[in-house]
């Protein structure tokens, strides 16, 4: 037992220093929760133990996850007559830390697969409607506006206030085909996508530099963003767009996902999946907006005297004005109808699982996701317990989004043909979630159908050769 | 047979725990959820930000400085840049139209026919003509000197009453002699003859009479047609009253006579600095005054200066300089030479050096407003040969130039602005900064003050301690800065919360600025169109805002 578990020990301890800071997509329990079908999400080669499942529609799967920079109590102070206090401070400290505010929500409309080829393959099918947000606030965004540009914070530094915006929304039309390879030691899956745009806003460049000149007080700014945005301009008319237009707005795309596993011996696996590698061509109510002249310095110098004493007729209006003058200066063009290519965010996963026996099993995962060039990974070690066919129990500890107390919790429960499930990776932050900076939860109703009793199973593990009597 | 389930009881103990505080644990936290989320009494938010901004940051060449006021048509810049200030008279200042020249008097002439039994005994069987009776009469005017030679009518009409005792169809035959129109001769008829009073006008725009070899002499001709009529007409009367009048004329060639218009005089606003040196003392190394005439009418004439006022109305000062220009306050301006009359031009300068130093005594008065009085005298030598169309004039400019080149001081510039601070509770501190480069060989202090509505002083920004304005290193012998030198200047002004506060029935500020050349306003510096000051303010302020998030 030992000679396993030190290098499990080695590679974790690895791990976690490869993976700081650490912001990865949530939904990590469900990759080791053997008895859920939708696992195959997280990697096709994850063939179901069931010969046939079928997600009840919008029930089947419904998976939310968010991150933000702060937590209830970050932002809220209440006092002992229930009067609320906002900590903008705070909030802003804790921007300092992480700037990021993270949603994923996949909801299955509907799944199923099966066993074909008596067994030596699985087929699946699904549609799922799928969104993805990155937003980033920088800090010093919120310390320009809530401390104001002679804050020590900002006075005679640079400073990047641009946000970053990336959200996608579309239907994915998922097709997937998995099977087993040198004898059942290995099996494989891959998924290949349609991919039908609804929404999207991509951030290809975002700077904003501010800098407030300490001896004189002038104001140099550098802007070079690029915002492409796909229905969103004009989404007040959404929907009054034909019920065809609504389902298939025009914004084709293409996405795969493949994956696998490897069997090493009896008690070790070891899997891997890269999911999403895919685009969507937008090309229905695009608009662009674009810095006009991206990297040029400008300077707000002040005005000339003249507009300065007419001005203080009603100083309460001078900084109004000089709002309005230095935006001015900011010129920002507008582009329609221009078809623009965007990435999904790419997630990658790799794992190992060490398994006691038949009910308990260590796992150890490595995710992360890849968006706008930058990758954001994350660690889960849990432990899972099995009953076959009846119970699924996981409990996780899992890092991500640079935290490091989450104590993932999940459950998969079959009474007869119907499976439910309910999963998160933070348990504590769904309790406790005044502390909490985020949640994940992944609940779904499926009918999932068994082998007989008695009936040959499908072939889901080849026998260790190591482990066979000489 | 029943399944077996272990988990109950010994796969995983904890099972039962949970099934049976779940519920509970769950309410406990829905509960405590809807208290968490419920934003009634949201306290404000408390706002201090430290803003640093720039103010302004202007350029302002001494032409954009003295242009400011609208008073660019008084401005001369040379190709040096030196600049002068130039006062001036418009051109109806002096001006002596053609028709204030020549006023006619109406001329009136008769004509009268007795039918006699002879005429009678024509018209009993033809249409008689009427012998035409020549009238001769003169075109007088106001002044007895008058003498046409040619006249041409602008406006005019002859007014004929007619009082003939019979009615007949035909007419009265009316020819000027000595009068076209349009190159014809000019005639006109009267018809019909009626019986009775009767008035009839004809137009005279255009008529032209020659008069050369007849001065002022008009010779008309009266005749006329009666139609056939059985109607006994023996001892009847044609009988008709005629009046020439001319209005204005159009072109003239004669002798208008002597005139003279005593008593020509304007007074012009002097709006360059406003009331900016009104508290200071002056001096113009080289002020001038310029009288242009202009003569395109045929005709000489002497003007004589007879004032020239400048007017301070603030210190109620006037001086009266006319006197000391000696010959120049004489003018003869001669009559052009016809036809066509060219303009004659002739300037009088005057200088400090040719009026005894009355030029700067003149502008020592700082003037707000200058007048001046002349009179003219046109034919003062007698009889000569007069001529004018209605486009010709006799006008004068009248000018003077402030060169600024010169040493002044306490010149003081005063202006006041709206200046409203309506919520000083939320500015908790002002930090005020100003940067000056001067490029001007002028030194000065500013100081900003706060008043009330009735202008009672409140604050000021720069409390004792004005903010300073220096002047450019300044070469003496040629009064010009050293090239690319500038002073310079940096001030910081505080103003607590308390200052502040006391702003917040401020409705007026007022700039005061008083300058001086260098050498306690003793070295004469020349001006320059192209000498700049550079101003910087900035400012930096810590605001205490209460932002309302319950409402």
């Amino acid at each position: 037992m030992r000679r396993y578990l030190t290098p499990v020990w080695v590679l974790g301890c690895l791990l976690m220093q490869a993976v700081s800071p650490l912001q990865a997509q949530h939904d990590l329990g469900l990759y080791n929760m053997k008895m859920i079908p939708q696992r195959m999400f997280q990697n096709p080669a994850f063939i179901p133990q069931q010969k046939f499942y079928l997600g009840l529609p919008v029930l089947s799967g419904l998976q939310s996850s968010f991150s933000v920079p702060f937590s209830y109590n970050d932002l809220i102070e209440r006092d002992a007559y229930d009067s609320v206090t906002f900590r903008v401070g705070n909030f802003l400290k804790k921007l300092g830390n992480y700037d990021r505010f993270r949603l994923y929500t996949d909801v299955d409309v509907l799944t199923l697969g099966t066993r074909i080829a008596n067994g030596k393959f699985y087929l699946g099918l699904s549609i799922r409607e799928r969104i993805s947000q990155h937003i980033r606030i920088p800090e010093n965004l919120g310390n320009l506006l809530w401390y104001g540009n002679a804050a020590p914070q900002l006075f005679g530094r640079y400073a990047n206030i641009a946000p970053s915006v990336n959200f996608t929304a579309f239907d994915e039309w998922g097709a997937s085909l998995s099977g087993y390879a040198m004898k059942d030691r290995i099996t494989w899956g891959v998924r290949l996508k349609y991919l039908s745009g609804r929404f999207d806003a991509s951030t290809i460049r975002s700077r904003f530099d501010v800098y407030t000149d300490t001896s004189n007080y002038h104001l140099f700014m550098q802007s070079d963003f690029e915002f492409r945005t796909s229905g969103i301009d004009d989404i007040d008319t959404y929907l009054d767009q034909p019920a065809g237009r609504l389902v298939f707005p025009g914004n084709h795309g293409v996405g795969i996902d493949v994956g696998a596993t490897f069997r090493v011996n009896d008690h070790l696996e070891l899997n891997a999946s890269l999911l999403d590698l895919g685009f969507i061509r937008w090309k229905s109510r695009t608009m662009n907006i674009i810095s006009h002249h991206p990297g040029e310095i400008f300077e707000f110098d002040g005005f000339s005297l003249q507009d300065f004493i007419d001005m203080l007729s009603n100083i309460n209006l001078v900084g109004q004005k000089i709002t309005d003058s230095v935006v001015d200066l900011v010129e920002i063009d507008t582009v329609y109808s221009s078809p623009y290519t965007s990435w999904l965010p790419t997630r990658y996963n790799l794992g190992g699982t060490w398994s006691f026996n038949e009910h308990h099993h260590l796992n150890l995962l490595l995710n992360g996701v890849s968006w706008h060039g930058r990758l954001s990974p994350g660690l889960s070690a849990s432990w899972y317990y099995e009953l076959p066919k009846i119970l699924g129990l996981m409990v996780s500890y899992n890092v991500y989004d640079r935290r490091f107390t989450n104590v993932g919790f999940g459950l998969s429960v079959h009474a007869g043909p119907i499976q439910l499930y309910a999963l998160t990776d933070n348990l504590t932050g769904l309790i406790f979630y005044h502390r909490t900076r985020g949640y994940s939860f992944h609940v779904g109703l499926t009918i999932a159908i068994h082998d007989k009793e008695g009936s040959a199973p499908a072939p889901t593990r080849a026998p260790d050769p190591e482990a066979t009597p000489k | 047979m029943k399944k077996h389930i272990p988990i109950v009881t010994t796969d995983f103990p904890l099972l039962p725990a949970l099934t049976r505080w779940l519920p509970l644990l769950v309410l406990i936290m829905m509960t405590g959820c809807r208290k968490d989320f419920q934003f009634d009494k949201v306290k404000d938010l408390s706002w201090n930000p430290d803003m640093a901004i720039a103010l302004v940051n202007d350029t302002i060449s001494l032409r954009k400085i003295l242009t400011q006021g609208g008073g660019e048509r008084h401005l001369v810049i040379d190709e040096s840049g030196d600049i002068s200030i130039l006062y001036y008279y418009n051109d109806d200042a002096l001006r002596i139209r053609p028709n204030d020249l020549i006023r006619m008097v109406p001329v009136p002439f008769s004509y009268s026919h007795t039918i006699t039994p002879e005429e009678q005994a024509v018209i009993a069987v033809s249409d008689l003509t009427l012998a035409n009776v020549p009238v001769t009469f003169s075109l007088p005017g106001t002044n007895p000197d008058l003498r046409v030679d040619m006249l041409t009518i602008r406006k005019g009409r002859i007014r004929i009453l007619t009082h003939h005792t019979f009615a007949n169809d035909g007419h009265l035959n009316v020819r000027i002699v000595n009068a076209t129109k349009d190159g014809s001769q000019f005639s006109f008829t009267v018809s019909p003859v009626v019986a009775g009073n009767t008035e009839t006008t004809v137009d005279l725009a255009g008529v032209k009479f020659d008069l050369s070899s007849s001065p002022n002499k008009v010779t008309a001709e009266v005749g006329g047609v009666l139609k056939q009529t059985q109607t006994n007409l023996t001892g009847q009367q044609l009988a008709a009253d005629f009046e020439i009048r001319i209005d204005t004329v159009a072109e003239f060639r004669g002798y208008l006579g002597q005139h003279t218009f005593p008593g020509l005089q304007d007074t012009v606003s002097v709006n360059v600095f406003n009331n900016a040196y009104t508290l200071g003392n002056l001096y113009f190394m080289d002020p001038r005054a310029t009288i242009t005439l202009y003569n395109s009418i045929g005709i000489p004439a002497n003007i004589t200066i007879e004032k020239m006022v400048s007017v301070n109305t603030v210190s109620q000062r006037t001086l009266d300089i006319a006197g000391r220009l000696g010959a120049g306050a004489y003018i003869q301006v001669p009559s052009p030479q016809p036809p066509p009359a060219p303009w004659v031009v002739r300037s009088t300068e005057y200088t400090n050096e040719n009026t005894g130093n009355a030029m700067y005594d003149f502008f020592d008065v700082k003037p707000d407003h200058a007048a001046f009085q002349v009179t003219a005298v046109v034919n003062p030598n007698g009889p000569a040969l007069n001529f004018f169309t209605d486009t010709s004039s006799f006008h004068a400019d009248m000018r003077v130039k402030l060169p600024l080149w010169g040493h002044f001081d306490h010149l003081t510039y005063q202006d006041t602005f709206d200046f409203s601070l309506t919520r000083p509770k939320e500015i908790e501190y002002l930090e005020f900064r100003t940067h000056l480069a001067n490029g001007m060989p002028v030194s000065g202090s500013m100081q900003v003050y706060f008043t009330d509505e009735s202008y009672n002083r409140k604050d000021s920004l720069a409390g004792n301690d004005p903010i300073l304005i220096r002047q450019a290193p300044t070469d003496p012998a040629t009064g010009l800065p050293y090239p690319g030198m500038m002073g310079i200047r940096d001030t910081t002004y505080i103003l607590g919360y308390n200052r502040i506060q006391n702003l917040e029935t401020v409705k007026k500020a007022i700039i005061k600025a008083v300058l001086e050349s260098p050498d306690n306003g003793q070295m004469n510096v020349r001006l320059r169109a192209t000498q700049l000051i550079n101003l910087e303010f900035s400012a930096r302020a810590r605001l205490r805002k209460n932002i309302e998030i319950s409402h």
